[in-house]
């Protein structure tokens, strides 16, 4: 498993949502395309190929997001010496082990399909009609995460040390204050990736997988009993 | 969850949103999209297509189990 999927299950374990890798690439309600390696590789959007949608857009709550995995993080102060837990000059963040990481988002927005039975609807008889040529590798993205800033920070090494500085840093995780003002990464030691973002990206959304079926027991005409929701 | 359901009988058909894990879904045994096609316009049974996440459902189990 590649330090990307790791992430992204750690994510999706916590959210129910996949992480967008690279966290910088952006992703929209109705794109369509192929995973590979845990990398999205968008065809285009739906909305192209004649099947329309409007979106739901709304603040997430939280608004902010915080993922880590073998991280401790140290406050700073300005003199070298440990600070208070609220305000530091610099956060230093141990990691230890390969894929160890640190993953902070803020001003989450969310955006999904208004409509979804509507939605699918459209998009099953476009299939079946034979004017949308779906591919089995396919998956549609129908709710995404938007992110005012968000910062990623990975450890390829076996172990490493990075120190944040910038911005207004605390060393609550939750608050993700590596996503918080202008921040800028240095690393200390270790074979370190890092992305540090503030602008708008897309780093989680819903990638849904269509799985075609046989009934095997004749539900007989209009025996199968619905509820939409 | 999406479903929908060819009725063999005619030329309608049906989708919805359900709950996870409805009967109708589990029950059903999995077809490529070419035979999904095939078997859908023949008329010869009744087919469905619900969607699912990517990422494999036993391993978030697998983590909350781990978690528990």
């Amino acid at each position: 498993m590649t330090y990307v999927e790791h992430i992204q299950q750690r994510v999706y374990a916590n959210t129910s949502l996949y992480s967008m890798w690279l966290p910088v690439d952006r992703v929209s309600v109705g794109d369509y395309g192929s995973i590979r390696r845990g990398r999205f590789n968008r065809e285009g959007n739906v909305s192209q190929r004649g099947i329309q949608f409007k979106e739901q857009v709304s603040q997430s709550s939280p608004s902010t997001f915080g993922f880590s995995d073998k991280a401790k993080f140290n406050a700073r102060s300005a003199l070298g010496g440990a600070a208070g837990p609220s305000i530091g000059a610099a956060l230093e963040i141990a990691l230890s082990g390969e894929g160890a990481f640190v993953y902070q988002m803020r001003d989450v927005t969310t955006k999904r399909v208004e409509d979804k039975a509507s939605f699918f609807r459209d998009l099953f008889l476009a299939i079946l009609e034979g004017r949308f040529r779906w591919r089995e590798d396919f998956v549609l993205v129908d709710e995404i995460r938007e992110a005012g800033s968000a910062t990623l920070i990975i450890l390829e090494s076996d172990s490493g040390k990075v120190v944040i500085k910038g911005g207004l840093l605390t060393a609550e995780e939750s608050d993700a204050p590596l996503a918080r003002g202008e921040i800028s990464a240095a690393v200390e030691h270790g074979s370190v990736f890092h992305v540090i973002s503030q602008k708008a990206t897309t780093p989680l959304f819903n990638p849904r997988r269509l799985v075609f079926g046989r009934i095997p027991v004749a539900l007989g005409r209009w025996s199968a009993q619905w509820s939409i929701g | 969850m999406i479903h929908y359901v060819s009725d063999k009988d005619s030329d309608l058909i049906r989708f919805a949103v359900t709950g996870v894990d409805a009967d109708l879904c589990i029950n059903a045994s999995r077809l490529s999209l070419e035979e999904f096609m095939a078997l859908s316009r023949s008329g010869d049974a009744e087919t469905e297509i619900h969607t699912e996440p990517v990422i494999d459902r036993n391993y978030v189990q697998q983590q909350n189990s781990a978690a528990a």
